[in-house]
């Protein structure tokens, strides 16, 4: 009964070639949106992963609301402190708090090269005392990994946009001077005509998050000092404190309760790599729902396609059907001759859309990660094929072009065999 | 006996107010292994009578028993599956479908025959109705009669107790109709099928044991033979 419902469905080939196109149209849709989600899903989390361990928690005066949404009861917002050095001791003396590195912000910034040209700017310069080959820092090169006074470290991008290679960056001198303006720059009275000269030691990859330069903690203080007029660096820690803390846990079990301690007693926010990719998770499955929904239409408007098809062939095969009826055939096989039918062009526009989408994103991808790689992600691959997947859509179109069917197939099965004998 | 028809009534509604008596109070016997010609004008209820006596239509008054068991009480499937084979006017041929598959199409709804089994009787079929040589042939490439034997063999593939013609011979010359008739007295006698033959053709009801001449819709007794 197969080969015969074969032969009728093959019969029409470029009937049914049309019809499945229905099918493969949505099922590219549909595979683009599932297998680029995932990619970028991929991506990003790749990225955090591999510059956060798990242990590690972000802390910030000013929220991630992108990830923990405020809570719209006023009373449980408590008044960020400010990260001062004497809060930092208090954190760091929590149960189960390995270490802490705090992060100073300096905003406002363009950066020079001596004796090169060119002004890079906006710039994302930070003050820590992290190692430079800390697990933040990635691809770090250089002959020393920590920064002693007047030492910097910037990032690839600067020496790519300097035209200078990583090793021979490594021994000139950087210039941070105010920005003249534009996007993120800022000008303060106190700013005006200086210029901080610091001599490069290590060339760290700028990564997703854009980190341009890298400087001491003690020497950003002192910047930020003269942006805010604090008297000194040290006086500007004490009194506005740190942006950020990168604080790590002695294990995962204990992040949690050093969390809600910070939240609840310092309203700070918090976050860890657990809570990005939760995220994330939501960002992705929230976007991909959104356009499956699409994609579903779209199949629905291919199923119609088809159930258009197989009612044509119908009249088409009244007779037959009624020959059929007439030499035995029951009208469960007359409506499996039709279910058959729907299904395998269900099937064909399967793997038709599915070899597209193949051959589309195994020419597109080099050129996705290379345009990753130039926005800092590090990644070799973005479309990856879940082998369960790609059956599963397949199956899925054979679902559909077999749903579609049933209509068209319940019709066939009840046609009366004398009028459909007598049929011209 | 084999067929019992007593007092068979098929009305048809043609419009709301228009009912018409296609076959009326009919009622005649057939033996076993008889060759019955059915004869009469256009509208006399022949075809009628055919696709009730060919379990497709079900919808009648009045009583048809064969082996004694009314037709309506076998599942209809069964019935056309088993004891009945029908032969149509117009061959009825599936098209895509090459000689062998055409005559082997009964099978194929068949699940309790095995493919060896359908092979095996295809090949039988195939001599009896001399076509050995057309079995990869489409239909279209075979000739009226050749397309008429095919129909023959796909009727005789299930060994049916019954087998309807129905004016096997309408679309052939004479001189082919007249093959085709003797290909099925010849079945009739070889198997023992009880054949019914439905034609407007006086000539071809010299071989039958019996003739029932319908006019309309009833047994126009003055011509009974």
């Amino acid at each position: 009964m197969i080969t015969y419902s074969l032969n009728l469905v093959f019969r029409s080939k470029l009937r049914t070639f049309l019809t499945s196109l229905g099918i493969t149209i949505a099922v590219i849709l549909l595979s683009l949106i599932i297998f680029g989600m995932n990619g970028f899903k991929d991506v990003i989390t790749g990225e955090f992963t591999s510059r956060f361990k798990p242990t590690e928690i972000v802390v910030s005066t000013t929220g991630f609301n992108f990830i923990s949404p405020p809570s719209s009861d006023e009373s449980e917002v408590k008044e960020p402190v400010r990260m001062t050095t004497e809060v930092i001791e208090e954190i760091r003396m929590l149960e189960g708090v390995k270490s802490i590195d705090p992060i100073v912000l300096v905003n406002g910034m363009q950066i020079k090269i001596k004796g090169e040209t060119g002004v890079f700017s906006p710039s994302f310069i930070i003050g820590t005392d992290l190692a430079g080959d800390s697990s933040m820092f990635m691809g770090f090169e250089g002959d020393r990994n920590i920064l002693n006074d007047g030492e910097a470290f910037v990032s690839e991008d600067i020496a790519n946009f300097f035209n200078i290679n990583n090793q021979d960056i490594i021994g000139k001198t950087v210039v941070f001077e105010a920005s003249s303006g534009g996007l993120l720059g800022s000008q303060t009275k106190e700013q005006i005509g200086k210029s901080y000269e610091f001599e490069i030691i290590g060339v760290v990859d700028s990564g997703a998050d854009r980190t341009d330069s890298v400087i001491s903690i003690k020497e950003a203080s002192e910047i930020l000092a003269v942006t805010g007029g604090f008297d000194n660096g040290e006086e500007f820690l004490s009194l506005a404190g740190y942006d950020q803390l990168l604080l790590e846990a002695n294990s995962e079990d204990d992040l949690e309760s050093i969390k809600n301690f910070i939240t609840d007693n310092y309203g700070l926010q918090t976050f860890s790599s657990e809570d990005v990719l939760e995220f994330l998770n939501l960002i992705t499955a929230g976007i991909t729902f959104v356009l499956i929904f699409f994609g579903l239409v779209s199949a629905f408007v291919a199923s119609i396609g088809i159930i258009n098809t197989m009612v044509m062939s119908i009249y088409e095969q009244t007779r037959e059907i009624g020959i059929n009826k007439a030499i035995g055939a029951s009208n469960l096989q007359i409506m499996g001759i039709f279910l058959i039918q729907s299904g395998v062009i269900g099937l064909l526009g399967g793997i038709l859309g599915m070899s597209i989408v193949f051959a589309v994103t195994t020419i597109a991808d080099p050129f996705i990660v290379e345009l990753l790689k130039e926005q800092g992600f590090n990644t070799e691959k973005y479309f990856t094929f879940d082998p369960i997947t790609v059956i599963g859509i397949v199956i899925g179109c054979i679902v559909v072009g077999i749903l579609a069917g049933i209509y068209p197939a319940i019709k066939a099965a009840r046609l009366d065999p004398v009028k459909a004998l007598r049929f011209e | 006996m084999m067929i019992e028809i007593n007092k068979l009534t098929k009305k048809y509604r043609i419009s709301r107010n228009n009912i018409v008596d296609a076959v009326n109070n009919l009622s005649f016997d057939i033996e076993s292994g008889e060759v019955v010609t059915i004869i009469g004008p256009s509208g006399s209820g022949k075809s009628t009578l055919l696709n009730v006596l060919g379990g497709l239509d079900r919808d009648y008054d009045g009583e048809v028993k064969v082996d004694n068991k009314e037709i309506r009480e076998y599942n209809s499937v069964y019935y056309r599956r088993n004891i009945v084979g029908t032969i149509f006017q117009q061959f009825y041929l599936i098209p895509a479908l090459s000689v062998e598959e055409n005559i082997a199409l009964p099978f194929i709804f068949n699940t309790k025959i095995s493919k060896k089994q359908s092979k095996r009787k295809v090949e039988e079929l195939l001599e009896k109705v001399g076509l050995q040589d057309r079995r990869t042939h489409k239909p279209k490439e075979l000739s009226g009669g050749q397309a008429q034997r095919v129909a023959i063999a796909r009727a005789l593939i299930a060994d049916p107790k019954i087998l309807l013609a129905d004016e096997p011979t309408g679309n052939l010359d004479s001189k082919t109709g007249e093959e085709i008739m003797n290909l099925l007295l010849n079945l009739n006698k070889e198997v023992g099928t009880t054949l019914m033959i439905v034609t407007h053709d006086t000539e071809l009801i010299s071989d039958s044991q019996k003739i029932i001449h319908l006019k309309d819709g009833r047994l126009d007794k003055s011509k009974m033979k």
